[in-house]
């Protein structure tokens, strides 16, 4: 992969990667500087001291010292009493800003394993902003910012999910399961609200939270499932190896089933009634080696790759099922096979007899 | 280019009307935004037309609005551009499908100076999903910084993260190492 990753940075410069070579380059800058004139009478070849302050003044002194001040009025008395009111607020409020300030400050507090559980509480209460905030059409531009920032929030639950399960953090599961549980509750909501008179905006509103959501939800997938056989609790691995063995089971059952289905199938294609020669080899084939793919994804329960060998059992299912599906189809042209030849022999004996009459 | 440069840049476009600023800001973003209009458009020379497009729109902005972040905006300007060229050209399909057909219609002529696996891997990216795509190309040819790139595609640093370890997974997975003939 580095490699590969390496070989991509050489491309740079590379046209057909959308590179510039030098003559297009100045192609397109002349076509840019030939449209730009900036009207000249506003030029001023030597700036102000005063334009040059206000610009240092804003980058460097008044923005670092807003940011320091409401750290401390956060930080300093009078604290609970304005969180508690600031809780009921909306966009646009006068606290929202306290509301916000106090779940960053949450979020700073939190262990890195809660920060994903976090995430989606707060993705859940800007919902319910969204939701109070359409009731007003005036507060239609809050209600859309609050829905970004409900995106935000869900993607950033699903940025630390996945960062928790790839350091391979035995508490991922936990989390994991706690933000699926936050996660049905607002999809729950979400659709709660599809009532019949409900806009067009709120539907599309709803979708979003929905494929948000999703995605969410996929990484929680992929946390509960993805075990390198390290920190997990005993009791959960005994079930997942169980399950496993089951599945096995299951299938070795079906290819012995099929197996003697294509032997069956075999005998009636040799008697020419309906032949299927070369699929029936095929599929004879893939057979016998789908006990070399069980082999597989058996090994890799055994390094505890429990997600690769489900996901390779997955896979032999999948084949499984297209295999027998066409045997089946084999089979229900055999049998209307031998009924029309049954029904030609029926009526040639029936012409004979006439015949003999 | 940094932040305060920028910053800096886009106060004397704004405060002073200065060109050369302008310039200088531009030729810094000139071609990432090609390349980011480049897989979206039929043709090379489209998108240069629709690059400088970009710039010229841009610049109207700056020099009377107070803009945080260049990069948003140019890329911002860039997607409008890009979704009112398919609207002119009064395509029916949907502008995804359009997009696919079309970018994957491009013939990936074989260049002699260019390796087997170089060209291969040519074909993987400009095969890969637009989002995909868009932040492996950003991050590894562009060489932008996560933060650049949250701020260009309007998501957070953590969703890049993700998204950028996604498209490096699609890639590895779609890469077919050639075969050596013999």
């Amino acid at each position: 992969m580095n490699d590969l990753l390496k070989q991509l940075k050489d491309l740079r410069t590379e046209e057909k990667l959308g590179g510039l070579s030098g003559a297009r380059r100045s192609s397109i800058s002349e076509t840019i500087q030939k449209a730009v004139t900036l009207p000249e009478e506003e030029v001023k070849q030597t700036p102000s001291f005063l334009s040059y302050y206000k610009f240092i003044s804003v980058q460097f002194i008044s923005k670092p010292i807003v940011a320091g001040a409401a750290a401390f009025v956060i930080l300093g008395g009078g604290w609970l009493s304005s969180v508690n009111a600031a809780s009921q607020s909306l966009p646009g409020d006068h606290l929202y800003g306290l509301k916000i300030a106090s779940e960053q400050l949450q979020l700073k507090l939190s262990s890195k394993e809660h920060k994903a559980v976090l995430h989606t509480e707060f993705a859940s209460k800007r919902y319910d902003e969204v939701s109070k905030l359409r009731a007003n059409p005036e507060r239609e531009v809050h209600a859309q910012n609050a829905l970004s920032a409900m995106k935000r929030e869900l993607e950033l639950a699903a940025a630390e999910l996945e960062a928790l399960s790839e350091s391979g953090n035995v508490e991922a599961v936990k989390v994991a399961l706690e933000t699926h549980q936050n996660l049905e509750n607002l999809n729950r909501a979400a659709g709660d609200s599809a009532k019949p008179q409900i806009s067009e905006e709120d539907v599309a509103a709803i979708r979003e939270v929905q494929e948000s959501t999703n995605e969410v939800e996929e990484t929680v997938y992929n946390a509960l499932t993805k075990d390198e056989g390290e920190g997990k609790p005993e009791a959960e691995r005994i079930d997942i190896e169980k399950l496993f063995k089951r599945e096995m089971q299951a299938m070795r059952a079906r290819i012995a089933s099929n197996i003697g289905r294509i032997i069956v199938l075999r005998g009636v294609s040799e008697s020419g009634v309906y032949a299927q020669e070369t699929t029936l080899a095929e599929e004879e084939f893939a057979m016998t080696k789908m006990e070399d793919r069980l082999i597989e994804a058996q090994n890799f329960m055994g390094i505890g790759g429990t997600k690769r060998a489900f996901q390779l059992l997955g896979e032999i299912e999948d084949d499984l099922a297209a295999i027998e599906s066409q045997l089946a189809g084999i089979e229900i042209a055999i049998v209307q096979a031998s009924v029309s030849a049954a029904e030609e022999v029926e009526d040639s004996l029936i012409l004979d007899v006439q015949e003999a009459e | 280019m940094s932040m305060r440069r920028e910053q800096f840049l886009l106060f004397r476009i704004r405060e002073h009307s200065d060109q050369a600023a302008y310039e200088e800001l531009y030729n810094a973003y000139l071609e990432r935004i090609r390349r980011y209009i480049f897989f979206r458009v039929p043709k090379a020379e489209d998108a240069d037309e629709l690059t400088a497009e970009v710039f010229l729109r841009a610049l109207e902005y700056v020099s009377s609005t107070r803009v945080e972040h260049a990069s948003a905006l140019f890329y911002r300007i860039a997607r409008t551009l890009v979704a009112d060229f398919y609207r002119k050209r009064k395509l029916t399909e949907p502008l995804n499908t359009a997009l696919h057909v079309e970018v994957s219609g491009r013939q990936i002529e074989e260049d002699i100076d260019l390796s087997e696996e170089k060209q291969q891997l040519i074909k993987t990216i400009t095969s890969l999903r637009d989002v995909y795509r868009d932040v492996l190309t950003m991050f590894y040819l562009d060489q932008m910084s996560i933060k650049e790139i949250a701020l260009s595609i309007e998501k957070s640093s953590g969703a890049v993260r993700v998204l950028l370890h996604r498209a490096r997974k699609a890639l590895k997975q779609s890469y077919e190492r050639p075969s050596k003939t013999t």
